[in-house]
């Protein structure tokens, strides 16, 4: 631990900064820094969702007409006249959810030429500046997450609005996108007090019901996947919409699925990362949100009270609407066999390791 | 908000014993946001939270003409907190309607002793580790 002065004194505590927090200084003022010296463009890419995968074909397509050289702010056409090259003025907040992200995303305001100011958050894709091969990582890993953001939204998915990304040859790669102070991630909820007993949890049922809805219009074209599906990247907001955000692992694309086991593969990606990481405690680098602490019954069964049965119902409504419904129903009853019985068994794993495993006091 | 109350636009509800209030986005009930993360320059951790929620308790103790003003109950359902906030600004505020749930206690030291009870009750574990940060934030709202 390393004891610091808070410049900007949040309260009048002295508080014991960690080294962790200090690099979280270093990236903003990188950021403020690389800001100073950008030149903004217009994105000019479409991208494509009839593409097996579109943030792949865009990010071919964009570096196929982009030079990348020096430091380059790519704005989606509509703010790209409002943001001017002298971005100087980026003003950091103070937020609760900062820590949240692996990824050290941060918030703040940008200054844009009309003096007005749009609130972004900033997503660094960390590479090691003198390393052109883990640049180029970094790059491909900025691009994946902005360009599947867009594919999500043209493909009908609620998500964070675009602002574009920054490309810069003295340093990491940025994606920016519109903050939205109106949604909360569904992990900062206390999900240990789900089965706690006495507790009213019709709320998080709610949350869990729609959750279920958002993945199986995800998964209903069978090539889809988000990739990172969990309770942090599954966020509500004051409409009481639940919709995900944080693609950059993810593959968005109305392009129909080849096989059942395309389909197995991208759903059971999806499903089984969001159980393990509700019944996994609230511990440890990647820890889940515990939600079976209380519950003394059967994991899988409560698993598919209160998530799986509504997402195979829906996943059924989805696969008999529109034409040649009957390739996709047969198609759809295959995956959903598969993975139930795949699901199934993992819970059975998981039931064993983490049942009864209560935190250290 | 400079005066660490919420500016809220009254919604219709059809039933005259229920006042409520739209507020705006980015305020959430401290109640709902449990969560709490280690502090840092930009992130508000639970000891800057609980050292800012006695301070604005102790300025409503402040506020009684004669006997210190407290919140009664349901304390975190009456202070909201901002979650995008610039470095300078109140990080929590109070809700419209926390004037209904007011009353008066005879001491300060009544009225630190009645919070430490509720917030323990409210936040539990998450309140008993920043204790002294209440506290401290308490007695600085009161001067």
């Amino acid at each position: 631990m390393t004891e610091i002065l808070n410049p900007h004194a949040i309260s009048p505590l002295e508080t014991q900064y960690s080294e962790e927090a200090l690099l979280e200084r270093e990236r903003v003022t990188k950021f403020q820094e690389t800001l100073s010296r950008v030149t903004v463009r217009p994105l000019t890419v479409v991208v494509d969702t009839q593409e097996r995968e579109p943030d792949v074909a865009a990010a071919e397509e964009f570096f196929r007409t982009d030079l990348r050289l020096g430091t380059n702010l790519y704005a989606i056409p509509e703010l790209a006249s409002l943001l001017t090259d002298e971005l100087t003025g980026f003003e950091p907040f103070v937020s609760r959810g900062g820590k949240a992200s692996g990824h050290g995303v941060f918030f703040g305001a940008l200054t844009l030429a009309d003096g007005s100011e749009l609130n972004v958050a900033v997503k660094p894709h960390t590479a090691n500046d003198d390393d052109v091969i883990s640049r180029r990582a970094a790059e491909r890993s900025c691009l994946k997450d902005y360009f599947t953001n867009v594919s999500a939204k043209q493909c009908g998915f609620e998500s964070l609005k675009p602002v574009g990304f920054i490309f810069d040859d003295e340093g990491s790669p940025y994606s920016l996108t519109v903050l939205d102070e109106g949604i909360k991630s569904l992990e900062s909820i206390d999900w240990t007090r789900f089965y706690q007993p006495g507790y009213t949890s019709e709320g998080m049922r709610e949350l869990l019901y729609k959750s279920a809805i958002v993945a199986a219009d995800l998964h209903a074209t069978g090539n889809s996947a988000h990739g990172d599906f969990e309770p942090r990247n599954l966020v509500s907001n004051p409409y009481g919409h639940v919709f995900l955000i944080d693609w950059e692992y993810g593959t968005i694309t109305d392009a129909p699925s080849r096989d059942v086991d395309e389909r197995f593969g991208n759903s059971w990606k999806d499903l089984r990362r969001f159980m393990i990481s509700l019944v996994k405690p609230n511990r440890g680098k990647y820890p889940g949100v515990d939600l079976f602490r209380h519950c003394d019954g059967d994991y899988w069964q409560e698993f598919k009270d209160i998530f799986f049965d509504d997402y195979v119902e829906f996943r059924h409504e989805l696969a008999e609407q529109g034409s040649h419904h009957m390739n996709r129903l047969r198609d759809t009853e295959a995956e959903l066999a598969q993975l139930e019985s795949s699901l199934k068994e993992e819970m059975a794993l998981l039931e064993k390791t983490f049942k009864g495993d209560q935190p250290q006091a | 908000m400079s005066k660490g109350c919420v500016w809220g636009e009254e919604v219709e509800t059809g039933n005259e014993a229920v006042l409520a209030y739209r507020i705006p986005n980015g305020l959430r009930p401290l109640t709902h946001d449990s969560k709490g993360y280690a502090p840092s320059e930009f992130v508000y951790g639970d000891a800057e939270l609980f050292f800012d929620v006695g301070k604005l308790l102790g300025q409503v103790a402040q506020s009684g003409s004669e006997l210190p003003n407290a919140i009664q109950y349901n304390i975190g359902h009456h202070i909201a907190i901002k979650e995008f906030s610039r470095m300078n600004e109140p990080k929590v505020l109070l809700v419209p309607g926390f004037e209904a749930v007011l009353g008066t206690l005879n001491t300060d030291d009544e009225l630190l002793e009645h919070y430490t009870g509720e917030l323990f009750v409210e936040f539990g574990d998450q309140f008993v580790q920043n204790t002294e940060s209440f506290t401290e934030g308490f007695n600085v709202g009161l001067n």
